[in-house]
């Protein structure tokens, strides 16, 4: 009788609920984050816009610059440079747009 | 408003069903982080990113299970991940192998509440006989869909929840007097 007893108390023990509540404005808060990191995102769109079109026109350019250099081999070290110089500016355009990115988003936590 | 509908309001941008699906699964998440989180800033955060994740991931849920089953894994998940993350999981997985303080005989009679001993115990055992103890009886999910929560297998889910009950029982038995409730 005692067992039986004992186990009907942890079944109900069980089901009971954990004594943890979040804030009334769980809620608010969830929802102010999403708009933040939507806010985030249509930021990034214009970076991610010019970026891919950077680099659609530098496939171009490199598809031009090989069929030149198999047509005029002297003419390869300038080539090499300015394609050089154009990836390292997609590169650097890159890196300080997800800076930018990763800054709103720890300014919009931080607020 | 059925899930399915929940989802494609939410999905369209429509922020009142966005309320909705949170007011209507926080309880949910909140069993899942808090049983397996101990401090209560840190279960605060995690229920947020859990919200987020689920929105963000929204579009790729294909209704190949039940809405409450898909949050609450990436609840089990996301709590798991932190727990690896701050290297607080357990070291101990075995149940039988763990030393459970039960307090004494005094702080157990002031405490008068027979629930919130047991709630001591479980917080005690390792993380996946927590969850499947909350998931089974405070949740109400079935065994395929706490299968498909924690990713064990369904023997292992109920070989679990029998050892954790089992172990329950041991524990609890030498402190129940003639009244049940003053422990």
């Amino acid at each position: 009788m005692k067992q039986e007893r004992l186990e009907d108390e942890i079944e109900k023990a069980l089901s009971k609920e954990i004594e943890f509540q979040l804030p009334d404005h769980f809620t608010d808060h969830v929802m102010q984050q999403l708009q933040e990191r939507q806010t985030v995102t249509d930021h990034n769109l214009p970076w991610v816009l010019l970026i891919s079109g950077l680099f659609l026109v530098l496939c171009g350019i490199v598809t031009v610059a090989l069929y030149t250099e198999l047509l005029q081999p002297e003419r390869f070290l300038s080539s090499a440079t300015w394609i050089t110089t154009i990836t390292l500016s997609i590169g650097i355009i890159q890196y300080l747009d997800k800076k930018l990115v990763k800054d709103k988003i720890r300014m919009n936590q931080i607020a | 408003m059925n899930d399915q509908e929940l989802v494609n309001r939410v999905l369209t941008g429509d922020q009142h069903a966005t309320r909705v699906l949170i007011d209507q699964y926080q309880r949910l998440v909140v069993h899942t982080v808090a049983r397996l989180i101990d401090h209560d800033q840190d279960r605060e955060e995690l229920c947020q990113d859990v919200f987020i994740k689920v929105f963000q991931n929204l579009g790729n849920f294909k209704f190949d299970s039940k809405l409450s089953t898909w949050i609450v894994t990436i609840a089990y998940r996301l709590s798991i991940n932190f727990l690896k993350k701050q290297k607080k999981r357990k070291s101990e997985q075995d149940l039988d192998k763990v030393a459970f303080e039960l307090g004494t005989a005094d702080s157990s009679v002031e405490d008068r509440d027979f629930a919130r001993f047991i709630h001591r115990l479980i917080q005690q055992m390792p993380e996946q006989y927590r969850t499947v103890l909350t998931l089974y009886h405070l949740d109400g999910f079935a065994y395929p869909e706490i299968v498909e929560i924690t990713g064990m297998p369904e023997g292992t889910v109920k070989n679990y929840l029998f050892r954790a009950r089992k172990k329950l029982k041991e524990l609890s038995e030498p402190f129940v007097g003639t009244e049940i409730h003053n422990i």
